[in-house]
């Protein structure tokens, strides 16, 4: 069955316009709770109280503020708020080209697929150009009262636009000290890289199955029955070794085990 | 802040006792609720049939199973459902960076040495580096099982959470339509189009619209406009926003 | 509020990620996304049979043509 689109808008890159559709690119299958009552357990409610006497403020009596030191606060009324979002549109404005490896892997927020909404041949041969010249648009756009910026790419002849991080939200590594302590030695170094190195292989994402998620369901679909199993406590042991004599271990039961296999 | 998460990297025998903390924030400015007088309101759960507020004691999480029936389930329980995955984090395989797609990365978390792991720490961070390699690891985190990327960076170990392949859906399930063949003539108008504005680097945003709220609370701040100054004002009392930069470091120069 | 020495579970806990609905603070691990445009949501805000953030759930139009250009709220 096909998706329902969540969007449209218009490309728009230099002169040329082309109207999308924008689909979700992921699907969200985590097992999904909801925070009960425990003793009756039906769903919570929230409400905003005066935190000294415990009363409820209706929301059209809550005012927002923002606080500009401590107890003084700046209040915002609806008014104001609604001037601050942005105007709606469904133009996508692409601003410049970028090559492919350009954007750090941290940006990339979340993928949508676009599809054509009428004109297939200006879609197709956008995307066309685009892994021909291994470059990705920068997007800009107005959806969900929200101003977002994006990577325009093209994945298997189709339109990719995933959403950007900004500028404040990826923690660089740099920005952080490096970890104190001693530094490995040499001779440590390189038997680690053998190590990883008797470790390294392909990426196939097939090689990955949420098993986690149908022993979550089945517990409670038993516990649902009334046959909730008994589940053991986890214990987990540790034993302290020198590094040396572990990674020694480690390489040696690798080997051994690419000689049995 | 206490650790979002503890447990241990586990390669081969080696195993390196970490912490976990995000690796991204919001720049969204979280506006405080005021009630009438201008004090800070305070958020409650509470039962809808008895109108009682409730404590943190008095609430479960649950699944439902049909219409508003639930089964409830407890942390423990998670944690019980995964005794191999849920404090280790089981790196098997190690990968070429750009072997992973961008579209299965979700989000990025920080480690950092626990116990007295730094010298193991380093040794990991290190070997990844010059193999040019990221670890592929599996754990199970506030009861969902994850799949990450362990990259090393800056001699820091971050991992990407990735998405499951059944998460990330395919074209023919999108429901898009077939490829077309597209004349060449079309195909070069873009590409010409591409090589007009094409630029070298790319260079991340600021929120624009963080950007404009701050303003206008400058502007509302100097005309002294709508602005409320409580008395006996207890910060305390409030939960302190967490810096997650001075976090961080604290926990990387080993205090706790 | 939770009685002193009783650990809040982590999915009570403030959180890092803001609502676009109610404004309140959310651990990002409980977010949802809307089934209708896709966007976060806490999950005191999503409408759980339709599994729609609450802005959505006030349009009973699935189909495409009723993709608003805005978003009510």
């Amino acid at each position: 069955m096909a998706a329902r689109a969540i969007w449209k808008g218009e490309l728009k890159i230099g002169t040329q316009k082309l109207p999308v559709k924008l689909y979700s690119a992921v699907e969200d299958t985590s097992v999904r709770f909801h925070i009960l009552d425990g003793s009756k357990r039906n769903r919570v409610k929230q409400r905003m109280v005066q935190p000294e006497s415990g009363e409820e403020v209706e929301t059209k009596d809550i005012r927002k503020g923002y606080e500009i030191e401590p107890g003084k606060f700046v209040i915002l009324d609806d008014e104001e708020l609604e001037k601050l979002k942005p105007a709606p549109t469904r133009d996508i404005e692409v601003s410049g080209f970028i090559p492919i490896k350009a954007i750090p892997q941290q940006f990339y927020e979340r993928p949508y697929f676009l599809g054509p909404d009428g004109d297939q041949r200006d879609y197709f041969a956008l995307a066309r150009a685009l892994e021909n010249q291994q470059t990705e648009g920068i997007a800009h756009w107005v959806m969900r009262n929200k101003a977002y910026s994006g990577a325009l790419g093209a994945q298997d002849g189709y339109l990719v636009l995933s959403t950007l991080r900004n500028a404040g939200q990826v923690i660089a590594a740099d920005e952080l000290p490096k970890p104190d302590g001693h530094a490995p030695t040499k001779k440590e170094i390189e038997m680690a890289k053998h190590l990883v190195s008797m470790l390294e292989g392909e990426f196939d994402p097939a090689d990955y199955k949420d098993e986690y998620r149908e022993r979550v369901l089945e517990f409670i679909a038993k516990k649902a029955k009334g046959h909730a199993p008994r589940l053991a406590a986890v214990k987990t042991k540790r034993t302290t070794t020198s590094l040396d004599s572990v990674l020694a271990k480690s390489i040696a039961a690798l080997k051994k085990g690419k000689h049995a296999a | 802040m206490r650790p979002f998460w503890s447990g241990t990297i586990t390669f081969g025998l080696v195993s390196v006792p970490v912490n976990l903390f995000p690796a991204t924030r919001t720049t969204r400015t979280s506006l405080r609720m005021l009630g009438p007088d201008g004090e800070p309101l305070a958020r409650r759960y509470y039962a809808e049939k008895t109108g009682k507020d409730l404590e943190a004691e008095e609430m479960v999480r649950g699944y439902e199973i049909d219409n508003g029936k639930f089964v409830t389930v407890s942390d423990e329980e998670l944690e019980r459902l995964a005794p191999e995955k849920t404090r280790d984090i089981n790196l098997t395989r190690f990968v070429k960076e750009d072997a992973i797609p961008p579209v299965y990365f979700e989000r990025g978390y920080f480690l950092t040495p626990a116990g007295n792991s730094e010298k193991a720490y380093r040794l990991l961070a290190e070997a990844m580096k010059e193999r040019k390699d990221v670890g592929i690891a599996t754990f199970v985190m506030r009861g969902k099982e994850r799949v990450v990327a362990i990259f090393s960076d800056h001699g820091l170990l971050r991992a990407e959470t990735m998405r499951f392949p059944d998460e990330v859906r395919s074209v023919k399930a999108v429901g898009l339509p077939e490829k077309k063949d597209v004349p060449a003539a079309v195909v070069r108008k873009f590409e010409s189009l591409i090589k007009k504005k094409a630029k070298r680097t790319f260079s991340p945003e600021k929120d624009q619209q963080t950007v404009e709220l701050l303003k206008l609370v400058k502007r509302k701040q100097s005309k002294a406009s709508n602005v409320v100054e409580l008395k006996d004002y207890r910060r305390d009392k409030e939960p302190e926003p967490v810096d997650l930069i001075q976090v961080l470091k604290r926990s990387l120069a080993g205090k706790r | 509020m939770a009685k002193r020495g009783f650990l809040q579970p982590w999915w009570l806990e403030v959180g890092t990620e803001i609502c676009p609905v109610c404004d309140h603070m959310y651990p990002y691990e409980t977010e949802y996304r809307c089934k209708k445009c896709d966007g976060p949501v806490c999950s005191t805000c999503l409408e759980p049979t339709r599994k729609v953030c609450t802005p959505c759930s006030h349009d009973n139009d699935d189909s495409e043509d009723s993709i608003d250009i805005e978003f009510e709220v």
